[in-house]
């Protein structure tokens, strides 16, 4: 029997309703007039007590709950629900709190939505559905009058496809590899097949879908290693020989000396390809989910302290008619965007320490990039090795068909049919299920339960097993899986990216004391397999096998269905890597001179203007949806000053509980540099990042980086390679190595190409983003942002600026121009003024105030140091009005001191601007002494407060 | 006030502070170092030990009831862990109750509570008379720094806040429902409003749109804040204004 009840509000009006519908106006649909929500319990079994799934279900204060709907029938009315394939994500708790009411009888439970509209039709309400309310890789629209007869998934599992590649042409392999979604070159098809032939036996689905997940370019790094960039990053980090680095390279993420025999993780992962592709939410929910899980997974175990999350869009005020067929609108990936992450992070339990919200006009497949920080014990810190032996442990949520080809369709370009056809690569985002394994792996690494660990990440268990095993090979049974779909193939349960699980290598004597753990945290567990002396991977299903029988003899049996038997000699050394020509592109800059105002308050409207940039205007209405302070060892949120919304040059937390050592994290990322120079680029995001941290008081040799960079497709494009190539080794590569600040991790994406319809290609602009992690003895020593007195003298220092020049800025982004040169630094100028004015900080504590000037140059940082603290400045301007007002020179130090005169600092590199003043108005003053404007903070906050609000309210 | 006394020859010894872990909690490693700073012994403890009857509540002299998530929030914040202290440990609760043993549910731990029925008023156990609704804004708020206004302690008794009243102080909030809203013949005992002693409701400084940051039980044992109190517990995080409210506490049952 299947029971339905009926849950609506009773008590106001609904919040949620509301803002669902003032953002579907905000979309364009105005003729709505009114939505209402129900929610829908339905409940299997032969159930004891009617009246206590009522109380279980709504609440009496705010709603009411009966067998009838209270939704007007007369009106659309469409309701969703998840698959009947799929486990509800709510399953676990309603039956948890069923059982504590002593509910006997229920067998499952589902839940849905229904969503009744008023001003549209049903068909318009049905489209509206389809296209925002629900994912249709697992979810559904319930049609009025079908109702399931069951409410259990239905399915079998299981079954393997042999594929004879043998005899197929390239044109026929190619064709298997589009209609598998496989994206694998052509070189890369034809080694396979070559295997196979070698072998004298068919293909097995699983194999095939494996060998494509770890060849591709997400998993394989083919683009950079063909390019050598990997290696050259390595050997750079390497010939560096920071006394800090712990760990780069080697684990799932980099890993850096902290104090007291502890150690900092960071990791920076982008996840573009579904985020702009298939369904932003659940995208960006999975950037999230993964990057935490490689610092939970990296050495034996950290604990995640601090995330950022950083996307560029194409501008959200763009009309419906210029988006292009199979992207999204800007505006519905940003509110997804800023959905997902708070719906990820929050629950996590993890603080925000970045967030930032960029435009630029080619960013259809635009850059979704998270980081994610931790904390780890050093002598845990070391990528682990399996022995032959170990049990191979699966923990965290349930399998399903969520998220298949998420590797190999992330490789791919994107497409206008890209939404429907690689749907299923998606992944579902259940943040307490992680949050689980983030509360036990301490206690487990500290019991020395986990020898190694990988998180299921893209590929899933074929990958995270897979390269596990890689160490002296592996053995599992996929009927050990556990499921939450019905009907799943055995290379779907292989290649599934379903969130929230991880691998945990475990010692046999281990196994017992790991489950206890795993137990008391409720974090859902199964012994799936073992590390074998094979040097292959070996997968089977054999439901017959007993599970807890073979965990006191276990062996490699190959019984049952044989999934994958695959040597790793093939695996890890046949993949051919693909043909990449570089050529200079022969760009024609093009010089810009905008005009100079003419009276004050042309002056005042166009600094109004600028500081409206959507990248550098008052995004606080993103940051006030993260939690920045959970954990309750924030030291400096990234939005503070006088009423929560000047925006940080960085966030600094104290993860070790009760010391007060300090951890920063500071954040640089362009997409305008790239277009005048992609080596520039490189040297000004890395002196950026760098700068913030040491202007802020943490010492230039205690700074290690994580580098992202998004690049359009390369391996068509010589152009395209020969820019990635200037970014990586003529750009932050070098930087790194002057600056002193190893590069110990990042990742690299080389698919940021959009094929629009009518076979358009839109390249997404170079991107770098480069965060700087860094370490500091005592957070006392951190030098506030906001102006601290009047009367205090403002100094602009910029060591090794060479030119200071407005091409690329964010200023001449407003004319829709780029100009024709960037600023240049000398990066080992820089170094040496960054460390002198770190031994000043250190002697004498005269630097009241401090922030790095770079996007929107000195009026922006002007203006947030005076918005911030509520006071104003009067500074007269060194040269050039608008180079110096809008210029954007990398790396320069606007601080605030007491000290009158100047002696530490080189002259040349250094310009005392003015004065910090009581009057919350910022008045500047051209060199040749004529006053160029003067205007309240409020005034000049107008404009700036509004962009971004406007778009996300 | 003084509820339990707890002293042994040579001078007080520090009380046992529990604080519950359930899937979904994250804010107990703050709120036991808070009240480790505050002179108690803490202790984390999953729930679902009390659930097979290996612990009991009234074992311990102070209960902190955690923020996070718990169960997901599935349903309503904090709706399925109430079921839990409502139907299997009910018992326990009350037993709690019945000694007299100081609670303080911050942010879910306060959603908890009040879902639970535990107040305001004289509800019974499993029969909640207040809710923590949606914010007006129907979305998540964080705030670094709320002003709170605490109650004098002449108008609204409470063990918790016995130093601090009529003192505003600044604490982080961060929840998507926190506006408080109870049964009209309902007595609530509010011992925390926003921004002022009447309570703002105006967005920002109320974030929920609710004038009330926190209420007290009839006995003035068992407190309950939407604002963060362990977020505040040093000067290296912003000072040390929530500190009291755990100093209290402790002070209470020494």
């Amino acid at each position: 029997m299947i029971v339905k009840l009926y849950k609506s509000r009773t008590l106001g009006t609904d919040p949620i309703a509301s803002r669902l519908l003032s953002q579907l106006h905000a979309g364009g649909y105005r003729t709505i007039k009114a939505i209402r929500l129900e929610q829908v319990l339905r409940a299997e079994g032969d159930i004891s007590d009617i009246d206590a799934l009522k109380r279980l279900f709504h609440h009496p204060l705010l709603e009411t709950v009966g067998q009838r709907s209270r939704l007007n029938s007369k009106k659309p009315i469409v309701e969703v629900t998840y698959q009947r394939s799929m486990t509800d994500p709510e399953l676990d708790s309603i039956m948890h709190a069923a059982a504590s009411m002593g509910i006997c009888g229920l067998v499952w439970v589902r839940l849905s939505t229904r969503y009744e509209f008023t001003g549209i039709g049903r068909k318009e309400a049905s489209k509206l559905a389809a296209q925002f309310f629900y994912n249709p890789l697992v979810q559904t629209l319930l049609i009025p009058g079908k109702e399931w007869t069951t409410l259990v998934p239905q399915g079998e599992p299981g079954g393997v496809e042999q594929i004879d590649l043998a005899l197929m042409s390239l044109r026929q392999l190619r064709k298997f590899s589009d209609d598998r979604l496989l994206h694998m070159p052509s070189e890369q098809l034809l080694a396979v097949q070559k295997f196979f032939i070698r072998e004298g036996r068919p293909s097995r689905d699983a194999e095939v879908e494996m060998i494509a997940a770890k060849w591709s370019d997400h998993c394989y790094h083919t683009t950079w290693k063909r390019l050598g960039l990997l290696e050259y990053l390595r050997k750079t980090t390497e010939k560096i020989n920071h006394p800090l680095v712990v760990s780069a390279y080697v684990d799932n993420s980099g890993v850096m000396r902290f104090y007291d025999g502890w150690a900092l993780n960071s990791k920076g992962e982008t996840h573009i390809f579904p985020t702009f592709g298939v369904d932003p939410y659940c995208g960006i929910m999975t950037k999230h989910g993964g990057v935490i899980r490689d610092i939970i997974s990296t050495g034996q175990g950290a604990w995640p302290w601090g995330g950022t999350t950083v996307m560029a869009t194409c501008d959200p005020r763009i009309a419906r008619s210029r988006v292009p067929k199979g992207a999204f609108h800007p505006q519905f990936v940003l509110h997804e965007s800023i959905r997902g992450t708070h719906d990820y992070t929050n629950p996590m339990g993890i603080p925000m320490m970045w967030s930032q919200y960029l435009v630029h006009p080619d960013n259809w497949k635009g850059l979704a990039l998270g980081h994610s920080f931790g904390i780890l014990p050093e002598n845990k810190a070391k990528k682990g090795v399996p022995l032959p032996g170990d049990f191979v442990v699966l923990i965290g949520g349930p399998t399903g068909n969520d998220g298949i080809h998420g590797a190999t369709s992330s490789s791919g370009n994107m497409t206008a049919k890209t939404r429907t056809a690689d749907a299923a690569s998606v992944q579902i985002g259940m943040p307490i299920e992680e949050r689980k394994i983030m509360e036990a792996t301490p206690l487990l690494r500290g019991a020395d339960c986990i020898r190694a660990c990988q998180d299921c990440g893209a590929a899933g268990l074929a990958s995270a097993v897979g390269e596990l095993g890689e160490a002296c090979g592996v053995w599992l049974n996929l009927a050990w899986v556990p499921l939450k779909c019905a009907g799943l193939k055995d290379y779907q349960i292989f290649l599934s990216e379903s969130q929230e699980r991880c691998i945990l290598v475990i010692p046999r004597e281990k196994l017992p004391l790991a489950l206890e753990i795993l137990a008391d945290y409720e974090v859902r567990a199964a012994v799936i397999g073992i590390f074998t002396d094979t040097r292959r991977c070996q997968v089977v299903n054999s439901p017959e096998m007993n599970q807890g029988l073979w965990s006191s003899h276990p062996t490699a049996q190959m019984s049952g269905t044989i999934a994958v038997d695959l040597p790793y000699s093939f695996l890890n050394s046949s993949c051919p890597l693909p043909k990449i020509k570089t050529r200079k592109p022969a760009v024609q800059l093009k010089r810009f001179q905008p005009r100079v105002p003419q009276t004050e308050s042309q002056w005042v409207r166009l600094v109004c203007e600028h500081l409206a940039h959507y990248n550098i205007c008052d995004q606080s209405e993103a940051a006030h949806r993260y939690d920045q302070t959970v954990q309750g060892n924030t030291v400096r949120t990234y939005i503070g000053g006088a009423d929560d919304r000047m925006p940080d040059d960085l966030s600094v937390v104290t993860p070790l509980r009760g010391h007060s050592h300090g951890a920063g994290t500071a954040n640089a990322v362009n997409q305008f540099y790239g277009e005048i120079s992609p080596s520039v680029q490189g040297r000004l995001v890395a002196a950026q990042a760098f700068a913030k941290l040491v202007a802020a008081g943490f010492g230039p040799d205690d700074i290690t980086l994580c580098a992202n960079v998004y690049s359009p497709r390369a391996t068509d494009s010589p152009e395209n390679a020969w820019r990635l190539k200037a970014l990586v080794k003529r750009g932050y590569g070098p930087a790194s190595a002057i600056l002193g600040a190893p590069v110990i991790t990042g990742k690299d994406s080389s698919s940021g190409t959009f094929i629009t319809k009518n076979g358009r290609r839109i390249d997404a602009p170079l991107t770098l983003d480069i965060n700087a992690l860094g370490r500091m003895p005592e957070v006392g020593r951190l030098i506030p942002k906001p102006f601290r007195k009047p009367g205090d003298t403002i100094v602009l220092y910029h060591p090794g600026l060479r030119k200071l020049r407005l091409g690329g800025s964010v200023f001449y982004d407003l004319f829709h121009e780029r100009g024709s040169e960037l600023s240049q630094l000398d990066l080992r100028q820089l170094r040496l003024g960054l460390e002198r004015y770190h031994r000043l900080t250190e002697a004498i504590k005269c630097i009241r105030s401090q922030s790095v000037v770079c996007e929107g140059g000195l009026i922006r940082r002007l203006f947030e140091k005076g918005f911030g603290s509520g006071l104003g400045c009067s500074v007269r301007l060194p040269g050039d009005s608008l180079q110096w007002l809008f210029g954007e020179p990398g790396a320069a130090v606007l601080f605030t001191t007491d000290l009158q005169t100047f002696t530490y600092f080189e002259a040349n590199d250094l310009h005392v601007l003015g004065q910090v003043t009581a009057e919350p108005a910022i008045e500047v003053f051209a060199s040749n002494q004529k006053r160029l404007f003067k205007a309240s903070l409020e005034e000049f906050s107008c404009g700036w407060s509004k962009t971004f609000a406007e778009v996300v309210q | 006030m003084r509820v339990v006394q707890n002293v042994c020859g040579g001078g007080p010894v520090k009380p046992k502070a529990l604080v519950p872990w359930m899937p979904g909690t994250n804010c107990h490693l703050e709120m036991a170092r808070a009240f480790e700073l505050a002179g108690a012994i803490a202790e984390i403890v999953p729930l679902r030990r009390f659930l097979a009857q290996r612990r009991k509540f009234s074992d311990h002299q102070l209960i902190g009831w955690a923020g996070g998530f718990s169960w997901g929030d599935h349903l309503r914040a904090g709706w399925i862990a109430a079921i839990d202290l409502t139907n299997p440990l009910r018992d326990q609760v009350l037993e709690a109750r019945e000694k007299k043993v100081p609670m303080l549910g911050v942010c879910n731990g306060c959603q908890i509570l009040v879902s639970a029925g535990l107040l305001p008023g004289l509800s019974e156990l499993g029969h909640p008379t207040a809710a923590l609704d949606t914010n007006s804004s129907g979305r998540f708020e964080h705030r670094n720094a709320v002003s709170i206004y605490i109650q004098e302690q002449s108008k609204v008794k409470c063990l918790w806040t016995e130093q601090l009243g009529g003192q505003t102080i600044c604490l982080p909030v961060a929840n998507g429902e926190g506006r408080f809203v109870w049964l009209e013949k309902t007595v609530c005992r509010v011992v925390a409003t926003y921004g002022s002693p009447r309570g703002e409701i105006s967005y920002p400084a109320s974030p929920s749109g609710s004038p009330v940051a926190g209420m007290i039980n009839d006995d003035g044992t068992i407190l309950v804040l939407m604002p963060h109190p362990e977020r505040r517990i040093d000067m290296d995080h912003g000072g040390v204004q929530g500190l009291g409210i755990f100093q209290a506490g402790v002070a209470a049952v020494l």
